[in-house]
């Protein structure tokens, strides 16, 4: 078996034509550096100057950027950096554990869906729709009201934190089961899991073999393109009060309360909102780009 | 009916792809006479059927591009032709049939409005006019209670009755060239017979040139007056139908008459090795000699246009 | 070719709901995909099955494997009744009877290795429990198949539609069957790839001591590797005979259109050939024409019994005709004989 040839997966496949998209591949580096920018920076910070994003110092209050703080101070004299770095950590955060959620919850719930079929399907799917219908934000108002956030902890983290994984959970598999669903329904026709069903294979290894995989190339663009939707979805829910509490902080409030003093203190808009407009950005440019590596009509048969 | 139609010479048709150009059409010649049924022979990825596109410059540009050549019709270089006249030969004077009747209606139109269409567009008639004349071609072409079923919706009429309205549009206009593409293929072979039945039938009356693309030898030996068979984007061989078939000249010919499986007799298949080539890759000289039984050292180059323009092979075993 | 038969159809049905919108769905109606069909393969047979897109044919093959649930009759295989098979069983039995399909690019999963997806019966059925040695079994079996076995890794992308198919053949010998269902394994190839393939099909047939049931809409391609031809027609079959008796003496007036019908590489007997051209199109098998199917195309079709009474397949000179005068209308393409 030494002189076996290996061959090209369609991942591989993908994997070449994706590297070819600049953009996509300049974005994806762009990501990394916010990425490590949010999570190795508070250390870093507190090492160099010893902020931290809780750290008030009311004596100096708003000022503008400077060399011991570079995104300048907000108005109770926090450093905004470690607090743009903060907000990004939680941002990020809500936004992948989400995502997370969205895809195991989505997958298993279509892929089970459009495999069964017949009544179950049609029962699965009607939920799904009822919870589509649903008025999310109400459901999140709802949701607070009941659970007080304080009462609340989750592996230690704020209560706010697992209100908004809940509120964003919720609603964030729906479409993705949608979709998974659709796929399975389409692959279940095609002839090569006929073959398995011929050859004597189990129904769940046919399942987990031959049909989920070949769902994974639209799920993972989808996904990419969840997570900047995600992390608007948690910046609104912030912006109306409703999500990460003070002296918490995630793109989303600094946003808000940037936006608040935009006239007199720019750069308290200015940072976060380009740190967080460039991470949406870096995301669409990565989803745009698996799109087109991953898309089988774009192969050459 | 011995004057030349159309004349194709030396068209080249590239395509422009992230993998590289693709030669889907390298260097074909030939001729149409009026009246005269020509059918085109190949594989699939053999350039037939771009050859046939590209004749009504149907080929988009980019990712295609038409290299060079000309298609000389009616005294006219179609390849030079201004877009806007052009147009209005597209249906009128050069009509096409596709392969798949499922999808070349619009569904949703009417029946009758798609005929009427070509007719108010290229003959100028009335709308009046028209609904009759598309009655009278639905009744020509075979469908049943015409003007019944012309206020009828494509998906109301099966597979073969489908091809046969494509048939009638682009009959409509009386056109003096008929490009078909594989319009068989996708029916079933009593239907097939009905079809090519009403294809001869209408060469013959109305005296217009058919280039008959296909796959499909039988058919070709069926309806067909002359024969040209491409591979690798070349023509490799042309003959008038019965000395092709009583005595293929190149290789390819031969072994493909080898390899078919007739009705009529139950003798042993022997296949012609390997598979057809990339066109994207082809080698440098005759793009056969990989699966060629009489392959020699000359044909690593490429080799030239051996007998008569309509009678000959482009195969070094020529030269002697 | 013994003469013991491995393989009895006894009037096969498979009816597919045609069900109401909604949740709350009924049955409205049938499409009688199949609808009465006897056939027997003996072992080491090649049987030809013929017909028109929509007569039932892939159904039929689908059938014998269980792929699609059975509305009535039954199929036996080796003294088994397919029919009453369930789960578990069902899925044993499948090591034995094997299916190559039509088309090679949709039947072979795009993300598993060649060698993976030709070990796949072998693991399925835990008749190789190594992973090393299912790969080597694989090796064997693509070179068997006319493949280079180095290129046990690759992925199907990476092959020509014929070395596609070759995989899809070497799959289904993988468990080492004794029946295989060809389901037109040649009409979506080209035509210069078409006979490599029949002459592996046949070369393995003859080797394997295997039994086939071979799908095709062209009898031409049936002709070169069926020691039987069955001819169908809107879900039944309607004349069955060896291939001379079929291709060259074809006693159904639908036979003997389709065979008419099929065009021979050769201007000089196409030029002499008189066709039956059928009218009209094949009807629905949602609503199939009382007594006999094919009265409504039939050109020598009678007033009377043809429309009310369907015909039963039964011996005419030495084959089985379903047809009611099929002593009396002789050849309709008038050739002497």
């Amino acid at each position: 078996m030494s002189e076996v040839v290996q061959g090209t997966s369609l991942w591989q496949d993908a994997w070449r034509r994706w590297r070819r998209h600049k953009v996509s591949v300049g974005s994806a580096v762009v990501l990394t550096i916010i990425v490590l920018f949010c999570a190795f920076g508070p250390q870093l910070v507190s090492l160099i100057w010893g902020w931290t994003y809780e750290q008030q110092n009311i004596a100096l209050g708003p000022s503008a950027p400077s060399l011991s703080h570079p995104f300048g101070t907000d108005v109770l004299g926090r450093d905004l950096m470690v607090r743009t770095m903060h907000g990004g950590r939680v941002s990020l955060l809500v936004a992948f554990v989400a995502t997370s959620v969205s895809l195991v919850v989505g997958v298993t719930y279509g892929a089970i869906s459009g495999y069964v079929g017949g009544r179950v399907d049609s029962f699965m799917m009607r939920f799904v729709d009822v919870l589509m219908s649903t008025p999310y934000l109400l459901l999140v108002i709802v949701l607070m009201a009941v659970i007080p956030p304080n009462n609340v902890s989750f592996f230690g983290l704020d209560g706010s934190f697992v209100l908004m994984f809940g509120a964003l959970g919720l609603v964030s598999w729906l479409v993705l089961a949608r979709i998974v669903r659709g796929q399975v329904l389409s692959l279940k026709q095609k002839e090569f899991v006929e073959a398995a069903h011929a050859i004597g294979v189990k129904p769940r290894t046919i399942l987990f073999r031959h049909i989920v995989p070949n769902t994974l190339g639209p799920v993972i663009v989808y996904s990419s393109l969840t997570i900047p939707s995600v992390m608007l979805s948690e910046a609104f829910l912030s912006f109306l009060g409703l999500g990460i509490r003070e002296p918490q902080a995630s793109w989303g409030t600094l946003v808000n309360d940037g936006s608040n003093a935009m006239v007199v203190y720019p750069w308290l808009l200015v940072f976060p909102g380009l740190t967080m407009a460039l991470t949406l950005f870096c995301l669409n440019f990565l989803g745009d780009g698996l799109r087109d590596a991953l898309d089988p009509n774009a192969r050459k048969s | 009916m011995s004057d030349v139609l159309l004349s194709v010479e030396d068209l080249q048709t590239h395509f422009h792809t992230e993998y590289g150009t693709v030669k889907a059409v390298n260097g074909v010649s030939f001729e149409v006479k009026r009246g005269e049924i020509m059918g085109l022979v190949g594989e699939s990825g053999s350039g037939k059927s771009v050859t046939n596109l590209s004749i009504l410059r149907l080929v988009p540009t980019p990712p295609g591009e038409y290299a060079g050549g000309r298609i000389m019709f009616d005294g006219q270089d179609l390849l030079t032709l201004p877009e806007h006249t052009l147009r209005s030969y597209r249906g009128n004077r050069i009509a096409m049939i596709f392969q798949d009747p499922m999808t070349s209606l619009t569904p949703y139109m009417r029946v009758s409005r798609q005929i009427t269409e070509v007719l108010e567009l290229h003959q100028k008639m009335t709308r009046t006019q028209a609904k009759k004349r598309a009655i009278e071609l639905l009744e020509m072409v075979g469908i049943p209670d015409p003007a019944g079923r012309v206020d009828s919706w494509p998906h109301e009429f099966s597979g073969g009755m489908r091809q046969r309205v494509m048939i009638a549009m682009a009959l409509a206009c009386r056109p003096e060239l008929l490009l078909a593409d594989e319009p068989t293929t996708a029916l079933d072979v009593t239907i097939q017979a009905q079809i090519l039945e009403l294809i001869r039938e209408l060469a013959r009356e109305h005296g217009t040139a058919v280039i008959m693309v296909t796959h499909d030898l039988g058919v070709v030996a069926g309806i067909a007056d002359h024969v040209s068979v491409m591979y690798g984007g070349r023509i490799v061989e042309r003959a008038p139908v019965e000395p092709l078939f009583a005595n293929p000249q190149h290789p390819y010919t031969k072994g493909l008459l080898a390899s078919v499986p007739r009705l009529d007799s139950r003798g042993e298949l022997t296949p012609i090795p390997g598979s057809p080539p990339d066109l994207s890759d082809l080698p440098p000289g005759c793009a056969f000699a990989p699966r060629c039984e009489a392959v020699m050292d000359k044909c690593a180059k490429q080799p030239g246009w051996y007998g008569e323009p309509t009678l000959g092979k482009r195969c070094w075993l020529g030269e002697a | 070719m013994s003469d013991d038969v491995l393989l009895k159809v006894e009037g096969l049905k498979v009816h597919f709901p045609v069900l109401s919108k909604g949740f709350f769905a009924r049955q409205v109606g049938a499409v009688k995909a199949v609808d009465g069909l006897d056939l027997e393969v003996r072992r080491g047979e090649v049987v030809g099955l013929v017909g028109e897109s929509g007569c039932g044919k892939s159904t039929t093959g689908r059938a014998l494997l269980r792929l699609v649930p059975l509305t009535g009759g039954k199929v036996v295989f080796d003294g088994v009744d397919l029919g009453e098979l369930k789960g578990e069983e069902l899925r044993k039995m499948r090591r034995r009877v094997q299916i190559i399909f039509q088309d090679p690019y949709a039947s072979l999963n795009p993300r598993m290795t060649v060698g993976d997806i030709i070990a796949e019966p072998l693991a399925a059925h835990g008749l190789v429990k190594d992973a090393k040695e299912r790969q080597t079994r694989a090796q064997a079996l693509m070179e068997r198949c006319g493949l280079d076995p180095s290129f046990v890794r690759r992925y199907p992308h990476e092959f020509s539609g014929g070395q596609r198919q070759r995989i899809g053949i070497a799959r289904a010998l993988a468990s080492d069957p004794d029946f295989i269902v060809c389901d037109e394994p040649i009409s979506a190839l080209d035509v210069s790839i078409q006979a490599q393939i029949l002459n592996l099909l046949k070369e393995l047939a003859r080797e394997r001591n295997l039994s086939y049931v071979f799908i095709a809409h062209d009898l031409s391609a049936v002709r070169h590797i069926s020691d039987r031809i069955a001819v169908m027609y809107l879900g039944r079959i309607v004349e069955t005979g060896t291939f001379d008796q079929i291709c060259d003496d074809p006693k159904h007036p639908y036979t003997q259109a389709l065979v008419s019908a099929i065009p021979v590489p050769d201007p000089v007997i196409e030029r002499r050939r008189k066709r039956i051209v059928l009218q009209g199109d094949v009807p629905s098998p949602l609503n199939p024409p009382t007594g006999c199917t094919f009265h409504t195309r039939c050109p020598v079709a009678r007033e009377g019994k043809c429309q009310s009474e369907a015909p039963t397949l039964r011996t005419v000179n030495d084959r089985l005709v379903s047809c009611h005068f099929a002593e009396e209308i002789g050849d309709l393409t008038g050739r002497s004989e």
